[in-house]
């Protein structure tokens, strides 16, 4: 017995919503980092199980499109990262509304 | 039947970690609920035909790069989110937001019909591999494949670049001090 | 023939320059430098090895050409079969239909090149041990020499002529190296860069060459020396070439080859680098400057000579440009001070004749004066070196004198050198020199002979004006320095008797005189012989041989007669600044203004357009942009809050907004 494909979008768009939420709702930059991440998983998922409903080959590109995610997200993380610990040295502080020399 | 109880328990935990990710104080908390939830989730691949997908997802995001965010963490040792409050009014109203989206969506996705097919392909090695590299006909995932390499490369010359004690250049101002 | 060693020719200099690279590298910073026994024996032992293994190569090859000989003999036929031993390494690059390999192959013209190349090249590697024995950088030195090698042994053992570019361009960034060696001087990093920078347009004229070559050939053709010889000396082939838009193509590729063969031999136009080129250290101005890297373009067109010979038109031309430059060159090496700017002269001068020679069709002949001129121009540099290290860095004429008696053994391997390249009676430059001018009676005409032995006579002159002005003359040394002048060490001496004796005996491998002695124009012929022959045709005369004989000598005596008599007291008329006389000076530098003219100066007006029109422009276009930037930030800031998770929050929100205005767009329209 196949599971069903509403249930998996279901679990993405929780799971999306959940990380949209520490993304935005946090304060600290690891969380907003972190809840980006969460949304690039769930966005992984929900290409997967669209991907079972499609026949032949073309099902395929739904199974490749996350292995790009994945790629993009490791270069996202390695450079948000590096971002975040020269901000931290700089400003001695990883709170988001601390951030705001644009506006000034 | 069994898939579904799988699928169902994985479910469950993948949404409790990432309602952990919300909540919690510390960032290393946080980090820990995020690979519970990717690790659930690499399950739920496996169920539904994903095995190779399934594999990197444990090998390269809840491996290498949770790693990496963990390490950085533990590196900040002073990032314990205790001056901030967890949830403020801008958070509250962030949350709002987030809830609307979730809405919305399952809102559409209970309108949709969708259903699995059974003639789907699995997505293995040697299937992934002959659609991202086909060696006939003509395909965009190759040269995708190396922009792909090219972001790489960059991030990583760009996170060298970034992580440098001080950039020796007269922009970075330190004006912390 | 396939033989499985040639790879090894090139490899093992090149070994010598990754172990003298690496204890130069590894001992940069210690206080001491890297050890000179060490690197000294390195330096030594790569090349001798690279010698002993053309030796044996070209023993092997004698004695295969031989028994080939034989049996063709016996059978009753009349060819002279190309001994070649080839070894295809691997395919190099394929773009569409066309493949090329990298492989190496070794005929009797590369053995003979080889054999002076490293044979040379060992010698000076030693004569360096002692000459740049108090340098702090001899390591680095040594490992740039044996660089050099490796990619001198690469352009000559090359199969085809994209293998040999690689070799061409590998010697001219030695070169550039080694020129500027000393590079705490700017001026030798000033004639490191030019001659880098005047090699340049040549290797452009090669590559086009090459490319209209290819274009002639097509991709069907192997483009490897032996596919193209084949293909040009079919009839069929040469008849097709000979008319219409090929022929065009054809005189196009090969006038631009010889550019690129100008370019590395200093031929009119490109040659104002060599004279610079003379900054370098002495040995590599005997080992690159003069016996081999400068003649590679002589070597390039006797190895192309079957498609050169296709070309009517550019064999004239390289005749009359060799002429030229033989002649301009002799004249300015007339009014020299500087003793290696002397010797840089003559060593263009002696480069017109080989390509005087090649003009007329006589590829022979002109790789035998390569081949003489090797030996005597490097026991000239390297005596001249040895006076310059005797005399600790002089290098002004003036300033010499009366040094026979006091460095006999220099003086002997110089007199050596001088007895050849006058080209007195049996020294090597005779018989070579000699042959070019007979061949240019024959086949260049007259002009052209005038002035081939009025060069004759000027080289007399200059050249024995440099042994009056260094060996002969009353002393005009500075008292202190010639307290402390002293004979080189033995690592020197050695290289000078040996090349001094080769400049002597070098002439007997082709003396036309004597009949039967004619080893070099033997093993050559299976080569070249076919592109002279074509051009030459059934020799219906004979020349005059003791006309031109008595004349070639009386150009010799009559030289050097006039010569002492012109500066025997050992002074002349110089201005007391130490300049040279404004005519002299002109003379000198007249295609230094040439080049001024026709590339120095367009390049100095558009790049003043650029700065005072363009630069203005482009700056206020990027002012402009700035300031729109400026004018919109401040307009948008306005709209912005200056908390971060409300604003993405809000950004969030109104992609929601799209998403429901698009869900409902569609219900109503449902």
């Amino acid at each position: 017995m196949e599971i069903s494909i509403v249930h998996l979008q279901l679990l993405a768009a929780v799971l999306f919503a959940l990380g949209l939420a520490a993304a935005l709702g946090r304060r600290n930059l690891f969380f907003v980092l972190m809840g980006v991440e969460l949304m690039l998983n769930a966005a992984n998922l929900s290409f997967l199980a669209w991907s079972r409903t499609f026949p032949g080959r073309s099902a395929l590109d739904g199974q490749v499109a996350p292995l790009f995610v994945i790629a993009v997200a490791a270069a996202e993380a390695c450079v948000g990262l590096a971002m975040l610990m020269s901000v931290f040295r700089n400003r001695e502080s990883l709170d988001t509304d601390d951030f705001s020399r644009m506006k000034e | 039947m069994i898939a579904q109880v799988y699928f169902g328990l994985f479910a469950l935990v993948a949404v409790l970690c990432g309602a952990t990710l919300v909540f919690a104080r510390h960032p290393l908390n946080g980090a820990m609920a995020l690979v519970g939830a990717m690790v659930s989730l690499s399950g739920i691949y496996a169920l539904i035909q994903s095995p190779f997908l399934a594999t990197l997802q444990v090998l390269v995001y809840a491996g290498a790069i949770m790693m990496l965010v963990v390490f950085v963490i533990m590196v900040l040792n002073t990032a314990k989110d205790s001056k901030t409050p967890g949830i403020d009014l801008v958070g509250i109203l962030m949350s709002v937001v987030a809830f609307a989206f979730g809405l919305v969506f399952t809102g559409v996705l209970a309108r949709t019909p969708v259903e699995a097919r059974a003639d789907s392909p699995r997505g293995t090695v040697q299937a992934i591999a002959d659609t991202l590299f086909p060696v006939h006909g003509q395909s965009a995932w190759p040269l995708l494949f190396l922009a792909v390499g090219l972001v790489l490369l960059t991030a990583i010359v760009g996170a060298v670049l970034l992580s440098k004690r001080r950039l020796e250049s007269p922009i970075s101002v330190e004006d912390h001090a | 023939m396939h033989s499985p060693l040639l790879w090894l020719l090139p490899v093992l200099p090149l070994l010598g320059f990754l172990v003298n690279g690496i204890l130069s590298l590894s001992t940069a910073r210690t206080s001491h430098g890297p050890s000179r026994g060490l690197s000294g024996f390195v330096a030594v032992l790569f090349p001798a090895l690279s010698f002993g293994l053309s030796l044996w190569l070209f023993q092997r090859l004698s004695h295969d050409a031989a028994s080939i000989h034989e049996t063709n003999v016996n059978l009753g036929l009349h060819l002279s079969e190309v001994v070649r031993y080839v070894q295809p390494l691997w395919s190099w690059f394929s773009v569409g239909d066309a493949n090329v390999g990298f492989g190496f192959a070794y005929d009797a013209l590369t053995g003979i090149m080889l054999l002076f190349i490293t044979g040379i090249g060992t010698l000076i590697h030693l004569y360096s041990l002692g000459y740049m024995a108090h340098d702090r950088g001899h390591a680095r030195f040594l490992a740039y020499l044996s660089l050099f090698l490796a990619n001198m042994i690469v352009l000559v053992l090359g199969d085809g002529p994209l293998v040999t570019f690689l070799g061409w361009e590998g010697v001219g960034l030695c070169s550039y190296l080694l020129i500027g060696f000393w590079h705490e001087d700017l001026a030798n990093g000033a004639a490191a860069r030019k001659a880098f920078l005047v090699n340049r347009v040549g290797d452009l004229g090669f590559l086009l060459g090459l490319f209209f070559l290819w274009q002639i050939l097509g991709p069907t053709v192997p483009f490897t020396y032996q596919g193209i010889s084949e293909w040009f000396r079919d009839p069929a082939h040469l008849a097709m070439v000979g008319q219409g838009s090929v022929a065009a193509l054809l005189t196009a590729s090969t006038l631009l080859l010889f550019l690129g063969c100008t370019g590395k031999s200093a031929q009119i136009p490109l040659l104002t680098w060599l004279p610079d080129a003379m900054a370098g250290p002495t040995p590599v101005s005997a080992l690159i400057h003069a016996a081999t890297m400068v003649t590679s373009g002589v070597f390039l067109l006797g190895r192309m000579s079957d498609v050169f010979v296709a070309a009517p038109f550019t064999m004239h031309v390289i005749a009359v440009i060799g002429a030229a430059t033989a002649l301009w060159a002799a004249v300015t090496g007339f009014v020299q001070t500087d003793i290696k700017k002397v010797l840089a002269y003559s060593t263009v001068s002696q480069l017109g004749y080989m390509f005087l020679a090649v003009g007329v069709g006589a590829f022979d002949a002109g790789l035998f004066h390569v081949f003489t001129h090797a030996f005597f121009k490097a026991v000239l540099f390297l005596g001249a070196g040895s006076v310059i290290h005797a005399l600790g860095g002089e290098q002004d004429m003036r300033r010499m004198g009366g040094l026979a008696r006091k460095l006999p053994l220099t003086f002997a391997a110089m007199f050596a050198g001088w007895y050849a390249i006058t080209g007195l009676p049996g020294g090597a430059g005779f018989w070579s020199k000699d042959l070019i001018l007979e061949k240019t009676w024959m086949h260049g005409g007259w002009a052209l002979y005038v002035v081939a032995i009025f060069t004759a006579v000027l080289t007399a002159v200059y050249m024995t004006r440099l042994m009056i002005l260094v060996f002969w003359s009353p002393s005009r040394v500075d008292p202190e320095v010639e307290h402390h002048v002293h004979e080189s060490p033995w690592s020197m001496a050695l290289p000078l008797v040996i090349l001094g004796l080769g400049s002597l005996g070098a002439g007997f491998a082709w003396a036309s005189l004597v009949p039967g002695v004619d080893w070099f124009a033997r093993t050559l012929a299976p080569v070249v012989g076919p592109a002279q022959d074509l051009l030459a045709g059934p020799e219906a005369h004979h020349p005059p041989v003791a006309l031109l004989l008595a004349l070639g000598l009386m150009a010799a005596f009559g030289g050097i007669v006039l010569s002492f008599v012109l500066f025997r007291s050992g002074s002349y008329r110089e201005t007391e600044s130490g300049e040279l006389p404004f005519l002299s000076r002109f003379w000198t530098l007249l295609f230094d203004h040439l080049h001024a003219v026709v590339a120095v100066w367009p390049v100095l007006v558009v790049s003043w357009i650029l700065d005072k029109v363009l630069n203005p422009l482009l700056f206020g276009l990027v002012r402009l942009v700035g300031y729109l930037v400026e004018v919109f930030g401040w307009l948008f800031r306005a709209l912005q809050f200056s908390r971060l998770r409300l604003n993405m929050g809000l950004s969030a929100s109104g992609a929601l907004l799209v998403l429901l205005g698009y869900i409902l767009v569609k219900e109503l329209l449902k």
